[in-house]
């Protein structure tokens, strides 16, 4: 009961996550003039800047929004989708260490890249986890198409 | 996959695999014989795909990678003629040799079955006149007849399994695929096989094993991402330590999830499926069936057959096809079967998806851009009115024939209509006989269907029913997370003890010079070997000097006139003499360092000690496997099965770690090489025949105590003294036994 009152008055614990991270998608998007304006080569340069700012010390937390502003460039350019604002939240939510649900067809594979893409840039690797050979296929081959454009390497185990 | 392609494959920014894959490639690096072999470089970051299905569904069974032993493979068909001659007892109590429980999965022998047991097994000469199963000689026997009733009375084909090629396959449960390369543990795959009269291939021997909760647990950074994740966030969060977070969808969902049907036969169910079906093809909705098991896909299939409607099957037996057709069953008026989850992350897109064919078109040579464009277009504008059409028709129509255990999957079935803000509807039907509510609703519907007073082919659809369905689905999700829990909590114990093989194997593989080891090793085992002789502080009329002596030549080589040099130094005490001992056998050890190179003795000595490490870290496996599967008798003699398991365990793992040191110094101190020839000879890895990678069956160790009762029944004889709570420990520590060792958790 009071559990219920607490949720009305103050969301649940979800809701103000998302909002939390829906913040965050305002400053995103606020980049996306910006990029948009950045030629392929600037845009595939912002990679090896990323990697040197966080061997510098940047945090990935800090390059989150450069970083998914960056890919949501590529991903029109190369796969010609954008990534939707709650693909953005999706991302978040990943690359907080968390998991996400999402239901079907909203476009799981292209909210990977995004945390993908940002841990990735620490050098240390970043492995997917599919259910089977096919997926870990297709999506590698799709999805490799805008790690390639950004200058990140891919394989398939 | 060569090791080659492998390593370049995870020394990428970005590497995409299956769980099973990665699991595995730990599991290997981790039987390397120099570091230049593994091909994973550390475990940062991952985000699992589908991640309810791997860390949930899959992880109820652990990773295996096993080789073969020697194994009677005669006895599995001898049982197997006794086992075809029980009985089944129709009643719990009632007459008959064994009882099934399909609740627990598992079969027990009645008083009466051990006695028919017993006279079959006499006539047949497995068991000599006389001599009861209970006897310690006669284990195997009850353990491989166990299997084989097991295997004939809960393992059903086309269900469980599919003979193929003469060979026995597993079906997988959750997903209906076909498992290749995949067997059974335990001797149940061989009880199968015996029962299905195919070639009965010989046992494994685990050589390592991890499952997948500890796996992923060993990752800095975890995250993953699904459709159906919410019904299990307290086991995320508890077992993975994973929040669970619903993101919104960017169009609202437009899904009609209609109320279950549940009819009392599983006729009058398929008559019904079969009529909605119809009823959707001649709309022209597209419509996807789902089933539990292949053998209910083939039941459908050949009912459609019948009424002459086209369809499409998709199941274990047409995995490649799989993810092409699920892309298309979205077009007007189509039909699909599919087992859960068939063509999982492919979407449904209504009206088919274009793509391939556009794609087709774009590759098409023949043709000029002009042509190239006219045609995309004719394809786009094709699929537009299909897409309208099929929307027109109310979207994708989902027909569930059965509820499956979990709710998730269920869901995920239901997910697959309503795509994008898409509209479409679902329906389950069910029929009391489904095992479901069958063994765990059927008393409640039951009821419910009796006092409404219902016709014969008559459906009820009432809220009660769905949720008195829902209960007993949460039942069995509550059971299952007990048993991947318990899993857990067992597979913690020999976790911790393979991170120390692992991290010692690593550390291993890096050093160049192991000497230090090894050399303390040496002091450790002789310093122990003269406490057994001359017991520490004691007098000299309590030395056994020449058996010490004797031990010393047999287990060091080193012969060193102990008696002699007392004789001659009356001063020399234990002290002294342990110094001139362990002096004696360094300078022997230098000696023979000598006569090779300081480089053929560091290498010689690193392949020793991995060898023994691993040969070793097998048996203990094995052992563990042992323990656990017996641990649960415990209960009978009032102790708690998990505490005795750890205890022992650890016993074990002190056991194992002191038999290295013994036998790396026995054999770096026989052993004498002169060059790298020698070396080699002793570096030869083990071979193993014919390396398995499985998911083993654990319902055994973790079944109930209640389904060896009979074994139960004879009184427990305790090995050692009993230690009360209050007493000492026994080990030395001072505390209270009930403080120290025996502590409860």
């Amino acid at each position: 009961m009071i559990s219920t009152l607490f949720k009305r008055i103050f969301g649940s614990r979800n809701d103000r996550l998302v909002k939390q991270y829906a913040q965050k998608v305002l400053s995103i998007n606020a980049m996306e003039p910006a990029m948009q304006a950045l030629s392929d080569e600037a845009l595939k340069a912002m990679t090896e800047e990323f990697k040197q700012r966080h061997a510098n010390g940047e945090t990935l937390e800090q390059l989150l929004p450069e970083a998914f502003a960056v890919v949501r460039e590529a991903g029109k350019r190369v796969l010609g989708m954008r990534h939707f604002d709650v693909q953005l939240i999706g991302g978040m939510v990943l690359n907080a260490g968390k998991i996400g649900e999402m239901r079907t067809g909203e476009g799981k594979t292209l909210v990977a890249t995004l945390p993908v893409y940002l841990n990735a840039l620490t050098g240390k690797g970043v492995h997917v986890v599919t259910v089977n050979d096919y997926l870990a296929k297709r999506d590698a081959e799709w999805m490799g198409k805008l790690y390639n454009f950004l200058g990140l390497s891919i394989g398939i185990n | 996959m060569p090791n080659e392609a492998k390593r370049a494959a995870y020394a990428a920014d970005i590497t995409y695999g299956t769980n099973n894959e990665y699991g595995f490639d730990y599991l290997r690096d981790n039987m390397v014989h120099s570091r230049e072999e593994r091909v994973q470089r550390g475990l940062s970051y991952a985000l699992i795909d589908e991640v309810d299905s791997i860390l949930i569904d899959e992880a109820r069974t652990p990773l295996i990678i096993s080789g073969q032993a020697d194994d009677s493979i005669a006895l599995y068909s001898q049982i197997n003629t006794v086992a075809a001659k029980l009985i089944a007892q129709t009643e719990e109590e009632g007459a008959g040799d064994f009882w099934v429980d399909e609740k627990n999965q598992s079969v027990t022998l009645s008083e009466q079955g051990h006695e028919h047991a017993e006279a079959l097994l006499a006539e047949s000469g497995m068991l000599t006149e006389g001599s009861s199963l209970y006897e310690a000689a006669n284990i195997t026997l009850v353990h491989h007849l166990y299997a084989s009733l097991r295997a004939r009375n809960l393992y059903h084909r086309d269900q469980h399994y599919v003979v193929r090629d003469g060979e026995v396959t597993i079906v997988d449960e959750i997903n209906g695929r076909m498992m290749p390369g995949r067997r059974w543990s335990d001797g149940l795959h061989q009880a199968v096989e015996a029962k299905e009269g195919v070639e009965i291939q010989k046992e494994n021997q685990t050589l390592a094993s991890i499952t997948f909760q500890n796996y992923f647990r060993m990752y800095a950074k975890l995250s993953g991402m699904t459709g159906t994740a919410d019904t299990e966030a307290y086991e995320f969060n508890q077992i993975y330590n994973l929040e669970t977070v619903v993101i919104p969808t960017h169009r609202p969902m437009l899904r009609k999830d209609n109320m279950d049907k549940v009819y009392r036969t599983a006729r009058e169910k398929y008559a019904a499926v079969i009529l909605d079906i119809k009823d959707c093809q001649s709309r022209g909705q597209p419509v996807l069936v789902g089933t539990t098991s292949i053998e209910n896909s083939e039941l459908i299939s050949n009912l459609l057959n019948a009424e002459k409607l086209e369809h499409q099957v998709l199941n274990a037996k047409q995995h490649e096809r799989e993810a092409h057709v699920i892309a298309q069953a979205g077009r007007p008026g189509v039909i699909t079967i599919a087992t859960n989850m068939a063509g999982r992350g492919t979407d449904i897109v209504l009206g088919g998806n274009p793509e391939t064919d556009i794609e087709q078109v774009k590759q098409d040579g023949k043709l000029s851009e002009a042509q190239k464009t006219a045609a995309i277009d004719k394809l786009k504008a094709e699929w537009q009115t299909r897409h309208d059409a099929v929307l027109a028709a109310g979207g994708l129509h989902i027909a569930g024939t059965e509820r499956h255990e979990s709710r998730r999957v269920d869901n995920q079935l239901r997910g697959r209509s309503g795509r994008q803000g898409d509209s479409g509807s679902s329906r389950f039907y069910l029929s009391l006989e489904d095992q479901l509510l069958r063994i765990f609703a059927s008393d409640r519907v039951s009821a419910i269907m009796e006092k409404l007073n219902m016709p014969d082919g008559e459906a009820i659809e009432h809220p009660w029913v769905t949720r008195a369905i829902e209960n007993a689905q949460r039942k069995v999700e509550g059971r299952n997370f007990d048993i991947r829990k318990q899993l857990l909590e067992y597979d913690d114990v020999a976790n911790d003890q393979r991170k120390v093989i692992y991290e010692q194997r690593n550390e291993l593989l890096e050093a160049a010079d192991v000497g230090e080891t090894i050399l303390a090793m040496r002091e450790d085992v002789l310093v122990s070997m003269m406490a057994s002789h001359i017991p520490p502080d004691s007098v000299e009329e309590l030395w056994d000097v020449p058996s010490l002596e004797r031990e010393l030549k047999a287990e060091t080589g080193l012969d060193i006139p102990l008696q002699a040099m007392l004789e001659d130094n009356p001063d020399l005490h234990e002290e002294t003499l342990r110094e001139r001992l362990l002096d004696a056998a360094n300078s022997a050890y230098t000696a023979k360092e000598d006569l090779a190179s300081a480089d053929i003795m560091r290498q010689f000595e690193r392949s020793v000690m991995l060898q023994s490490l691993d040969n070793h870290w097998r048996e203990h496996l094995a052992a563990l496997d042992h323990l656990r599967q017996g641990i649960h008798l415990r209960s009978y003699a009032q102790k708690n099965p998990k505490q005795e398991y750890k205890r022992e365990a650890f016993e074990l793992f002190e056991g194992l770690l002191n038999a290295v040191k013994s036998e790396v110094t026995k054999v770096t101190m026989l052993v004498q090489v002169k060059n790298e020839a020698d070396v080699e000879a002793v570096e030869k890895p083990l071979e193993v025949e014919n390396l398995q990678y499985q998911h083993a069956d654990y319902d055994e160790a973790l079944a109930n105590p209640a389904d060896d009762a009979p074994l139960g029944e004879q009184p427990q004889v305790r090995a050692g003294i009993k230690v009360g709570r209050n007493d000492p420990c026994p080990c030395g520590s001072g505390k209270k036994f009930k403080q120290c060792h025996g502590v409860l958790n």
